[in-house]
């Protein structure tokens, strides 16, 4: 189960909205990548491939099938926000490109879903939970996943169930099929695992490598 | 209940296989192959492009149909192209689109149990399922026939800003690098694993896993920084290929561009 929408779900205005949509955002992305120290240029290239990786597990879900986690809100709270819509830009990019996985026309919709939805969704629900509330960092973490990836799964089913209403011959299901079938299966199966997944990131960074949690290798330390 | 450590390794080795075998095709020299990375970028998303905004079934046969004739002039078995292609997404797609022949209103086509199912739910479906196959089979044929350091190049000259090429060209690499540790932590756990995983536990597994890779991801990121300082690297990394577009690319150009001015034509009508 990914989250990746092929090319032929999304009908031609879906896509180019995407596009229009994703220029600012990404012109932004652009603003926090300039401001990068030179020797965290080539970092952020690891942590990409990092990202590329994170993809690539399996976990076993509930229903005896596995699912991919995104990794979205892992690089967040670790860097941040930004970094994530750039990590997952480039991935998604060599993905739809190279591996089959994603596509070209919806490529903007999938960036928007993975690389800006689900790390913002998951990293302010991340703080918010641990600055507001005053809850633990790997708790918060967790939470934030989960609320990210059912937020950007909810996304989709959206982009996905408006399609009928603008042109026939794309995504054949309606808002009221499309949003349930991608919410629930994000909410029961891949968002727990995300949530278990992403809490035991950051216990396991914090524990053997307080220095760089606390660094948050990038974000904190740029000017 | 399937295996964490298990499965992640075989994701891993499919997908080190993989492109290792897209490269071998890469090399290779056929049609595709011979054309400059940055035209066969631009026919990519216009030929993508096309298909997904076509609404007529046989429009969208004939780009399959073409796609099969490029895939042959770039000397790519069809075999393993056609299965390439329609393993997983468009099957996956034909049949999460079944149903909905059921779903959409229209003139009856033939009834199973207490469901009918209608002409016009029947052609959208064919319809949706073969747009899927038809670009995903341009997208495995981009695959099959470029190299990574060509596209990268071909990025950098359609102004991506430099430190978003420099970034991606690294990605790329440590990907490889990166997967083989990936593999090796999942033998290694394998190894010294009695019993099975639970699920949650293979999840706790894999968090860990993940976080040790990025510490690991760091240490690689500062040590790369420092090789890449001692060769002269000044904020970006200039991929070096030099374009010069032949007889190919322009001919491959003109065929692009009249495909999609015939597919218009057909569409609209003449003016």
């Amino acid at each position: 189960m990914a989250l990746h929408i092929p090319d032929g779900y999304l009908g031609p205005y879906t896509c180019v909205f995407f596009y229009l949509i994703m220029i600012p955002i990404w012109y932004k992305a652009f603003r926090w990548l300039k401001k990068l120290k030179p020797n965290q240029v080539p970092l952020l290239g690891v942590l990409t491939a990092f990202a590329f990786l994170v993809m690539m597990y399996n976990m076993p879900v509930p229903g005896g099938t596995t699912a991919h986690i995104v990794g979205g809100t892992i690089i967040a709270i670790l860097i941040s926000p930004w970094a994530a819509t750039v990590s997952l830009s480039i991935v998604l990019l060599i993905q739809a490109l190279f591996f089959g996985d994603g596509g070209i026309t919806t490529y903007a919709a999938n960036v928007f879903n993975m690389g800006v939805v689900l790390p913002f969704v998951g990293y302010y629900t991340y703080r918010f939970l641990v600055n507001r509330l005053k809850l633990g960092e790997v708790v918060s973490a967790g939470i934030g996943a989960y609320v990210g990836i059912v937020t950007a799964a909810t996304v989709a089913g959206i982009e996905l169930g408006i399609q009928p209403y603008i042109q026939p011959g794309y995504c054949p299901y309606p808002l009221r099929v499309s949003v349930p079938a991608m919410a629930i299966a994000h909410l029961v199966t891949a968002g727990p695992a995300a949530a278990v997944v992403t809490a035991a990131v950051v216990w396991y960074v914090k524990k053997s490598r307080p220095d760089l949690f606390k660094m948050r290798t990038i974000a904190r330390t740029r000017g | 209940m399937p295996d964490m450590l298990n499965k992640t390794a075989r994701e891993v080795l499919e997908f080190t296989t993989d492109a290792i075998f897209s490269e071998r095709y890469a090399r290779r020299n056929g049609l595709l192959q011979r054309v400059d990375p940055r035209i066969k970028v631009i026919s990519l998303v216009v030929l993508v492009g096309t298909v997904v905004s076509l609404q007529s079934v046989r429009l969208i046969a004939a780009f399959y149909v073409l796609a099969l004739i490029l895939a042959v002039a770039s000397k790519l078995p069809v075999v393993e192209f056609t299965k390439r292609v329609w393993v997983f997404i468009p099957i996956f797609t034909g049949v999460i689109a079944l149903p909905s022949i059921f779903m959409i209103p229209g003139e009856p086509a033939f009834r199973v149990l207490n469901l009918t199912a209608s002409w016009k739910g029947i052609h959208w479906a064919v319809l949706f399922t073969l747009r899927v196959a038809t670009t995903v089979s341009y997208a495995v044929l981009f695959t099959m026939t470029s190299r990574w350091n060509d596209i990268i190049a071909a990025l950098a000259y359609f102004r991506i800003p430099g430190m978003v090429v420099t970034i991606a060209t690294l990605t790329y690499r440590y990907i490889f690098l990166l997967a083989k540790l990936l593999l090796d932590a999942m033998h290694a756990r394998r190894a010294r694993l009695a019993g099975e995983l639970g699920m949650v536990e293979s999840w706790k597994e894999a968090g860990k896993h993940i976080g040790a890779t990025f510490i690991k991801a760091n240490a690689f990121g500062e040590e790369l920084y420092h090789a890449m300082l001692s060769r002269g690297y000044v904020n970006e990394v200039r991929p070096m290929v030099d374009f010069k577009l032949k007889g190919v690319d322009y001919a491959f150009s003109a065929f692009t561009a009249l495909l999609v001015l015939i597919t218009i034509i057909l569409v609209r009508g003449l003016p």
